[in-house]
């Protein structure tokens, strides 16, 4: 499938992300311990970069995105967009949330209207969410309502949204993650094809190593210092060779793929030649 | 994908979930083929003769009750000053009728209700707002609302009569306050417990205050208010019979009031009679507009 420019675009340029020494604590409630996930995590990402994170479940990738976003405040460190600090649920960012989050009442396209940015009439959002939705494989579907489709559906509404907003910086949590093999991979081309044109800045959780090689320019491996101090930090950043659109087959990335793996603690059965 | 055909608006996750992602894919597409199946179930096949069945399913213990009533009326089997016949209660309507009370009695009563109930909703909806989107408000007005309203209906009556006189403006007042509270205990507590995760996709995409109001929160909580009316409506029928006791000239109250002392008992069985197919009957057109609310945003 290719992706050709809005008509109605409504898009602000990519932003540069800069994370300076971001540590989250979280307060114990009741006398309970207090709880470190992230610690001195340094991130300069450049604008127009696409940034994958991974890492164990619970290592607090989702964290760190919502430190980018606005919608939580780091206990040490700053972050800032182009320079700015990042104000509470900052506008310049779009954020597709793990579970797709959509308005219960509302039809899929009120529900992508969410993200049409305010600034834009009338018509032009009505338009942007139409192409949106077809970009989306889901113009059939547009009048039903969440309680109607399918998880998967519901996901590529919800990024759907996110685009419609066409943000300086685009933070997704695991958006491919309910999507079935065929869907998710036609996704990965679509989501390299929106960047092509609107080239946000794009930070990227996801559980899938191969995704990550696909889509990003670099991958970023977060975890534990299993005898340092408590809480996640950066393990370890890769550098992914080549353009995009990748070869998922290529062999590079197999040798990539398979030192990602290991470093996440599972055996990837690659044998190197 | 079973459990993947909702779409989990629902704060907890599932903790599956994230098992999920790396479970073998099911058919490729499947995801899409799926859309038709949640459209509305085969319920409506052969609507009428079904909805007719349930009707005289539902119609039965009253018909059942008139049949009692008729037998033991007639053969005696409880006195007459105690139990009037069926015939002697529509007789009295008939009565009433001609004098052109009964339709007076009906017509105030269902006013002061309707007014009455208006008020006081509108009273618990903005209470019940404030208290349930604010924690500074919840603390500060969260007990004293609560004290309030385990005051008993008729211990305000009193009250009401000395400082608002024995016009409608005291009966009013006691409705609304019997209507206020139901609105205003679901309001505040549909608004509280609002998906927390909704709300934060509000702010996220640039929803504050009024906005986020307008655009999450009441929608949010439609179904929950919609049921508060309803509540709020039953109560103030309770109310008024409260209000038309303790001092009123006219209106279904007066009436039963007014037979007690007479000893017209036929007359007190058509009050009864009348408030229970009123209160019914206003309920059930709240029900028809509930069912239209819920389509849209239930």
């Amino acid at each position: 499938m290719s992706f050709s420019a809005p008509s109605t675009l409504a898009t602000s340029p990519a932003l540069p992300v800069r994370l300076a020494g971001v540590g989250r604590t979280f307060a114990g409630a009741d006398g309970a311990p207090d709880r470190t996930v992230l610690r001195d995590v340094d991130l300069d990402i450049a604008a127009g970069e696409i940034v994958a994170l991974i890492g164990a479940s619970g290592c607090g990738k989702s964290t760190l995105l919502r430190q980018i976003s606005g919608l939580d405040v780091p206990t040490e460190g700053d972050v800032t967009i182009d320079g700015r600090h990042v104000v509470p649920a900052d506008q310049r960012c779009a954020v597709a949330f793990q579970e797709p989050r959509l308005l219960p009442w509302r039809t899929l396209t009120r529900n992508v209207e969410v993200g049409i940015p305010r600034t834009l009439g009338r018509e032009d959002g009505r338009q942007r969410v139409a192409e949106l939705l077809e970009l989306v494989q889901l113009s059939d579907s547009a009048n039903l309502r969440p309680r109607q489709i399918s998880g998967g559906m519901a996901q590529r509404v919800s990024l759907a949204r996110a685009f419609a907003r066409g943000p300086g910086v685009l933070l997704l949590d695991e958006p491919f993650g309910a999507l079935d093999a065929l869907t998710r991979l036609t996704m990965q081309d679509l989501l390299v094809d929106i960047h092509a044109v609107e080239p946000a800045t794009i930070v990227l959780v996801t559980h899938d190593v191969d995704e990550a090689l696909t889509l990003a320019d670099r991958v970023v491996l977060l975890g534990r210092d299993p005898d340092g101090a408590p809480g996640a930090s950066i393990r370890r950043i890769v550098e992914v060779p080549g353009q995009r659109p990748r070869d998922r087959a290529d062999a590079e990335l197999a040798e990539l793929r398979a030192e990602l793996l290991d470093a996440l603690g599972v055996d990837s059965h690659h044998h190197a030649h | 994908m079973a459990l993947d055909q909702r779409t989990s608006a629902t704060a907890t996750r599932r903790p599956e979930d994230s098992g999920r992602r790396f479970a073998a894919p099911t058919v490729a597409g499947s995801d899409v083929g799926s859309s038709g199946i949640d459209r509305r179930p085969a319920r409506d096949r052969g609507p009428r003769g079904r909805r007719l069945g349930y009707f005289a399913l539902g119609a039965a213990l009253p018909i059942l009750i008139l049949v009692l009533w008729q037998l033991a009326s007639t053969l005696g089997w409880v006195p007459a000053h105690r139990l009037p016949t069926p015939e002697s209660v529509v007789l009295a309507a008939i009565d009433l009728g001609e004098r052109g009370l009964l339709g007076l009695y009906v017509a105030i009563s269902t006013q002061r209700v309707l007014i009455g109930f208006a008020l006081g909703a509108i009273v618990g909806l903005v209470l019940g707002a404030i208290v349930g989107l604010s924690k500074l408000a919840d603390g500060a007005l969260a007990p004293t609302v609560g004290a309030l309203r385990a005051v008993p209906s008729l211990a305000w009556a009193p009250l009401l009569l000395l400082y608002l006189g024995f016009g409608e403006d005291s009966k009013v007042a006691l409705i609304a306050i019997g209507a206020a509270f139901p609105v205003y205990t679901t309001v505040a507590g549909a608004l509280r417990h609002v998906d927390r995760q909704l709300v934060e996709l509000g702010r996220a995409y640039g929803y504050r205050g009024v906005s986020l109001l307008a655009t999450v929160q009441l929608p949010a909580i439609v179904p929950s208010v919609v049921s508060g009316l309803r509540l709020a409506l039953a109560q103030s029928w309770l109310f008024l019979v409260a209000a038309e006791l303790v001092g009123s000239t006219m209106g279904l109250g007066f009436l039963l009031i007014e037979s007690q002392n007479n000893g017209r008992i036929d007359r007190l069985f058509l009050a009864i009679v009348l408030l229970a197919i009123l209160g019914k009957t206003t309920d059930a057109l709240v029900g028809l507009g509930e069912r239209q609310l819920l389509k849209r945003w239930g």
